[in-house]
Formats: structure tokens, sequence, C-alpha cells
């Protein structure tokens, strides 16, 4: 028999020993603590969710498509959902290092199973906090529906991952079992979620090719023929999302409230009792062996004479500093997955999607009709805004400088006492994020070079070095963050960076910036291109300059809290 | 040489942790800096190694500040931290390399410093491995032979006995016999009195923020006017 009653202690230990308070409520007061600048942060990203969803939803309500919105929705929440299960999952039920401070313990391998399952189900509760709760309920505001709808939308944001972690979990068990040959527990864990990864990117391709399948001509169109294909599009997309065998029960009940969505309730509820009796039942028979076989996994290490002729290089200080941080960052499998991982995963997305989807866009976009009935599309500023906009956005996929003092955790002192300016490691350790951040840049513009050849290589020259003066404001300012509120009491390398408060700060400089185009798309749409890259350009050199001159008058001050 | 002058530190508004320390440790000297949990060892030594700021006075480092010119100041003294996990996922010689880049040494000079200092830790042959797979004790060795390969002056150390096994620590106090042999400096801080009473030169015992001795085992019979160890010593000083 399970006893519960460890379960829930068990988890709440798990919790406890990963949360950060952000002291958004008061809780003397029980109120909103207007002093915390993660409440201000929150107010910001919620508005911006809602204002985003409000614009999208009320469109897709004049033409009579809403459903279209919840169709895609859970489609790309059902991604995100298996996409983050992949890059937590392994640490936390096989590499965190709680496990050994609980295995002593008279528990048994499904009390340990399950409050692990529980740990990893939090985690997705809350991102589902973040991104599925107001765009949700936008879309019940919208669309006129009863009371019924926010109640069934609890219900379905309560048991909706449930079964994205389990399938997840459970491969992932299946596939430790299997590569247990592999004897390097750094390697072995990194190994385990690229095939998780490759198993999830190649559904991710099977979907969207599914989606993507018309390569007709489009000889012409008129408002019903484009309503009629957008019909077809929502149909293909209800087709692939019967894959996840949860989505389409679960907008279905969301689209027609009624009380008979409580059967399809139940139904998503059967599916994930099933799947998680499967779970159970393979944990029994695996689980705890794994572990123990995990922890006594050696680093590699054998023991003979360096030859230090050949191992001993001089390197000037820069350089040394900067290979420093690069190994510190590439060799830790939990630093690796969550800062170098996710930027790889959407950066193979967003090829697969180019590879499915340019080629039928050419043929819509070569038919000249379509094009009129679009407007005049020319190559303008906003485009250009556009692409550093999908950059920002991928940028913030990486904390790598948002976490790179945070990731020394008490070791940071050493930045203190060795003789090298506080200034010139600010530099160095800005470096790592921004050579992640150019390979996003450097895809970005290969599939927009290979797509949109019209362009020219002077503009995509342009844009390229605007994006990488953005980069660098994005590396250095994410850096001052992680300077001024760094996370270095952790005992875990997954508290640090899946705990840390500050990534609020990346999203919400993201909002800034995407706030910023708007606006200056809307004061340069009228001047000459050229001279609107090159005000851009100044725009963030002026800006990089500031961060510098900062950085320098003030670099005792911000190194401060490294104690 | 190490020369703290009127050195003052508050955390909190009005309430000093350090109180106006004074105090200097001499070439060739080994200095043991004693008191109880909370005494303020640690805040002294952050405050040496420029890990945390300074209200008040000044430290300097064989003459050079460690406010006003604190890079020279800090290429003058090797610090070995309480916590010896550092840079865990680099090899001992990728760490050994990058502290002699720091210190700007040379090629031929650090491989003389590596062959000579890591066959007298025993360390030659893990060298080649991360340190992540090493033991509290050798954790420890390759910070200190990282210390000594640029040749500093002043060896500053936080509780570096803490965890090491009775050969580890045997070697280190060798090590920091040899170092103040060479009219070189040793400060450290430490719980361990009878490690004081047989290593040290001189102690300096601080409580509650202030400095409430410093001289030899004998000058502190001779203060207190009792001839009872070192440990009795320490009791009644720190207790009052």
């Amino acid at each position: 028999m399970i006893n519960f009653k460890k379960v829930k202690d068990l988890t709440i230990i798990f919790l406890r020993d990963s949360y950060q308070n952000m002291d958004i409520i008061d809780m003397e007061k029980h109120k909103l603590n207007k002093k915390s600048v993660y409440t201000w942060l929150s107010i910001i990203l919620c508005l911006t969710l809602a204002i985003l969803s409000y614009k999208i939803i009320k469109f897709l309500v004049s033409h009579g498509q809403e459903e279209i919105f919840l169709n895609i929705y859970f489609l790309i929440l059902a991604i995100v959902m298996l996409f983050q299960t992949v890059l937590v999952c392994t640490n936390i039920f096989y590499f965190s290092k709680d496990l050994e401070l609980v295995l002593h313990f008279p528990i048994k391998s499904t009390e340990l199973l399950i409050a692990k399952f529980c740990t990893l189900l939090y985690k997705l509760y809350i991102s589902e906090c973040l991104f599925a709760v107001i765009p949700i309920s936008t879309y019940g505001l919208l669309t006129n529906t009863s009371v019924l709808f926010y109640f069934y939308e609890l219900l379905i944001i309560l048991i909706f991952p449930i079964f994205f972690a389990l399938i997840v979990s459970i491969v992932m068990m299946f596939i430790m079992k299997i590569s247990r040959f592999i004897k390097n527990k750094d390697l072995f864990q990194v190994i385990i979620t690229l095939l998780l990864m490759i198993v999830i990117l190649t559904m991710e391709y099977k979907i969207l090719g599914g989606i993507f399948v018309n390569n007709q001509q489009v000889e012409s169109v008129t408002e019903e023929q484009l309503m009629e294909k957008i019909q077809e599009f929502n149909v293909r997309i209800q087709e692939s999302n019967k894959y996840f065998l949860v989505i389409n029960p679960s907008i279905h009940i969301l689209n027609q409230i009624n009380i008979y969505g409580i059967f399809k309730i139940i139904k998503i509820l059967i599916i994930n009792i099933l799947m998680f009796g499967l779970f159970i039942l393979i944990g029994k028979l695996t689980y705890l062996k794994d572990i123990l076989k995990n922890s006594s996994y050696l680093i590699s290490s054998k023991n003979k004479k360096t030859n230090l002729e050949k191992k001993c290089k001089k390197r000037i200080r820069g350089k040394a500093y900067i290979i420093k941080e690069f190994k510190s960052l590439f060799r830790n499998p939990m630093f690796f997955m969550q800062c170098v991982y996710p930027v790889f995963v959407w950066l193979i997305t967003l090829i697969i999607m180019s590879i499915i989807i340019v080629p039928k866009a050419q043929i819509v976009f070569a038919n000249e009709e379509f094009r009129s009935s679009l407007g005049n599309i020319s190559f303008n500023i906003t485009v250009v805004y556009f692409i550093l906009g999908i950059l920002q956005l991928l940028f913030t996929m990486s904390p790598a400088s948002l976490t790179a003092i945070s990731r020394e955790g008490k070791k940071a002192i050493f930045i203190k006492y060795i003789p090298m300016s506080f200034f010139r490691q600010f530099v160095y350790k800005g470096i790592p994020q921004i050579f992640i951040n150019m390979l996003s840049i450097i895809v970005v513009f290969s599939i927009i070079y290979i797509s949109i050849p019209s362009i020219g290589i002077k503009y995509i020259l342009m844009m390229f070095l605007l994006a990488i003066l953005l980069n660098i404001l994005n590396s250095y300012t994410m850096l001052i963050i992680d300077l001024k509120r760094p996370k270095l009491e952790w005992d875990t390398e997954y508290a640090v960076l899946k705990q840390n408060n500050n990534k609020m700060f990346q999203y919400s400089f993201t909002i800034f910036i995407i706030i910023l185009f708007m606006y200056l798309n809307k004061i340069l749409k009228d001047i000459d291109l050229n001279i609107s890259l090159y005000i851009t350009g100044i725009i963030f050199l002026f800006f990089i300059f500031f961060i510098n001159v900062f950085v320098k008058i003030k670099q005792d001050k911000i190194f401060n809290k490294i104690t | 040489m190490i020369k703290i002058e009127n050195l003052s530190k508050s955390y909190k508004k009005g309430k000093k942790v350090i109180d106006n320390l004074n105090l200097e440790i001499r070439d060739g000297e080994i200095f043991g800096f004693l008191g109880p949990n909370g005494a303020g060892k640690t805040t002294t030594i952050k405050m040496i190694t420029g890990i945390l700021g300074i209200d008040d006075g000044d430290i300097l480092i064989d003459g050079k500040s460690i406010i006003t010119n604190s890079i020279e100041a800090k290429k003058n003294f090797g610090f070995v931290p309480d916590n010896p996990d550092i840079f865990l996922k680099l090899k001992g010689i990728e760490y050994l390399n990058f502290i002699a880049d720091i210190y700007e040494i040379s090629k031929e000079d650090r491989i003389k410093k590596i062959e000579e200092l890591s066959e007298k830790f025993g360390m030659q042959t893990v060298l080649n491995n991360k340190i992540q797979s090493y033991s509290h004790g050798m954790k420890q060795k390759i910070i200190i032979i990282g210390v000594l390969m640029h040749n500093p002056k002043n060896l500053i150390l936080d509780e570096p006995m803490t965890g090491l096994d009775p050969k580890s620590s045997f070697d280190l106090k060798q090590m920091m016999k040899e170092h103040a042999k060479r009219n070189n400096t040793v400060f450290f801080s430490t719980h361990i009195l009878e490690v004081a009473e047989k290593l040290c030169d001189r102690v300096g015992i601080i409580n509650k923020g202030k400095l409430v001795f410093v001289g030899t085992y004998e000058d502190m019979k001779k203060e207190f006017k009792k001839n009872i160890s070192l440990e009795e010593l320490f009791m009644e000083i720190t207790e009052e």
C-alpha cells in the first residue's frame, strides 16, 4: 500500500528545497506586496499576455474563426509542456541531489516516484499559470460563454499537463533502462535528454508536416476562399491534435459549454489514470534500481601521470577566462540543458517549420492576385523590426548571462579576489550568451536569405549587424540583473536555473524591446530604410555604450552582492 | 606583510561586526586568527582579500591598499577559501593552467611549479581528472597548488584544516611552515586551538568584532597571569 502522507511530506520537502519566495503577497497584511519588483514584473507580463490574447482572439472572433485559437493554442501548450518536461524530468527523477538525502529513509520506490512526479507536475502548473490561464480566460470573455466555462477551464488546467508529464516520464524510464551502458554520469544525462528531444522533435515534424500538406497552386483567392482555406487548416490542426489524445477533448469541452462536458473530463481522467498505472508499474520494476545504479556512477577518472609539456599552454588572461566560462557552462549537464539546449530545440523547430512552411508559402506568394489581395507588401523597417523581434524572443530562451554569476554559487567570491578588474570580468562573462545567441542569428538570417532572396544581401548584412548589437545589449543587460540580484546560495544546480525569479526580468526586457520596436516603427516607417536602419543601430550602440560606462564607473557597487 | 588599520564594518546601521581593528602580520610569521563563531574572522578575511567592502580604515598588502590599489594588492596574496568546491567541471590541470594564465606565469615556470607542487602534494596522477571526482582533501590541495604557483608573499587561508584527513592536515601544516621560513607571511583562521598553539608564531583573538588579544601563547599566559592551556585561556577571554 502506498502511504500518501509520506508522499505528501516528500513532495513538500522536494518543493521547499527548490522554492524561491517572490514576495508577491505580503503575508502580514494579506495584500499584494507593492514593494516587490516581482509583483510589478508579474503585472507587466500578465498585462502583455492579456493584450496580445485579446487582440488575436478579437480578430478571429470578427472573422468567425475563434475556434482556431484554442486549436493552435492547446497544440503550442502541449509542445511547450513536452519540451519543459524533457528538460527537467531526468534531473528531477534521477539526478537531483535531494535523492541522496532521502534514500536511506524507509520509503517505497513508488512513494518516491509519486512524490517526484508531483514535483514535476508543480513546475508544469507554474508554467500553465503564466502562459495558459490568461489567454484561455480572455477567450472565454470574448466568446461570451457562461460561468461553466471557467469551471471547466480550471479542471482542464489541472488535468491537462498530467498526460504529457506521464508520456515523457514513461519514455524516459525506458531510455534509462536501455542506456545504462553509458558509465559517465554527465554524458549519460545529456544523452538521455537528447534522445527524448529527438522523440519530441520527430513527433513535431510529423504533426507540422500533417498540418501543412497542401501543395496546390493558388489560382485566385476571394475572401470566402480564404475563409475556406482557414477552415481547412483548422480541420488539419484538429486531426494532428488527435495524436495527443487529451487536446481535442479539452478544446471540445471549452467550445461547447454544457453539462456533458463533465463526461469528456472523465474521459481525460481515465486516460490519465491508465497512463499513471503504467507509469507506476514500470517505476515499481525499474525506478529504485536505476537510481541506485546512477548514484554509484563515477565520473570517469583514470589515474595516470599528466604530460605537462603537452597540457600546459600559456594563454592571454582574457582568453583563459572565456575558455573557463565556456567549459563551466558546457560541461555541466544541468547548465547546458537549461542554457544551451532550449536554443537548439527552438532553432531546430524553426528549421523544421521553415522546411515545411516556406515552400508552401512561396507557392502561395508567387500568385499575383493573392499578393495584391494582401496589399503592397515590400521590405521595409516594419519587416526589420519583426525579424529583430523574433530574434529577441529567441534570445529569451537562454538564461546564460542571466545566471552567469548565480551559477558560480558560493565560489563566485573567486571573482573578487583574483587580480583582474571587475569590468574585464564583466565583459568576459557576457561572451557565452553572445555566442549562444549568435547561433540564433545565423540560423534566422540563413532561413531569410534562402526563403526571401528578394531582400538582398546588403539589407541582410545590415540586419545581421543590428541583430549582433541587440544580442550584446541583451547579454550585458541580463548580466547586470544577475549581478544586482544573484542567487548564490543553492544546493542543486537545478534550483539556480529553474527557481531563478530573475527570468521575469528577461521576459520584461523582451516586452520592453518589442514595445521599443513598435514605437520606432511608428516614427521611422516614413523615413528612408537605410536611414532608419542607421538610427536603430545608433540607438543600440547608445544603450551598449551606456551599459559599458555605467559598469566601468560603478563596478565596485555592481559587484558588491558577491560576498 | 599584511597591515590592517582602523578597520570597521557594519552590516546593519549602528551595529559594527568589526570594530576598529588594528593588526600587523609580519614577514616570516605564521599568524593564527581565532575567535568563536560569529566573532568576525571570516568577515575580516573577506575584507583583506577584497571580497567584502570596507566601511572605515584600510588594509595594506605589502604596502598596496586593497581599496585604492586593489589589483596590485591582489597580486601579492594567495587565498585558500573555506569551501574547496571550485570549478568542479574543470580538470585539475585545466584549473592550474587557468590560474597560471590569470597570474601571467610563463609556460616554463608553470610546468616547473606544477611538477614540483603536484609531486609534493601527491597529485601527479590525478591532474587529468575533473575536480568533481576529487575528495575534499584533494580539492583543498589543488587550490593550494594553484595558490602557491605564483609564489605569493602572503598566504591567507580560511579554516584550512576543516575536513582534512591527518595526512592532508600534516602536509598543509608543513607547507605553511615552509612558506613562512622563506620570509613569507601566513595568515589563517581556525577553530582548532591545538593547531594554533603548535603552529603559530603569534595568534590574534577576535570576539564580537573586537581584537581582544594579539601575541604569542607565552604572552597570553603572562598577560592573564595563568599557567593554563590555550583552550582554557581562549574560553576565559571570549566568555567575558
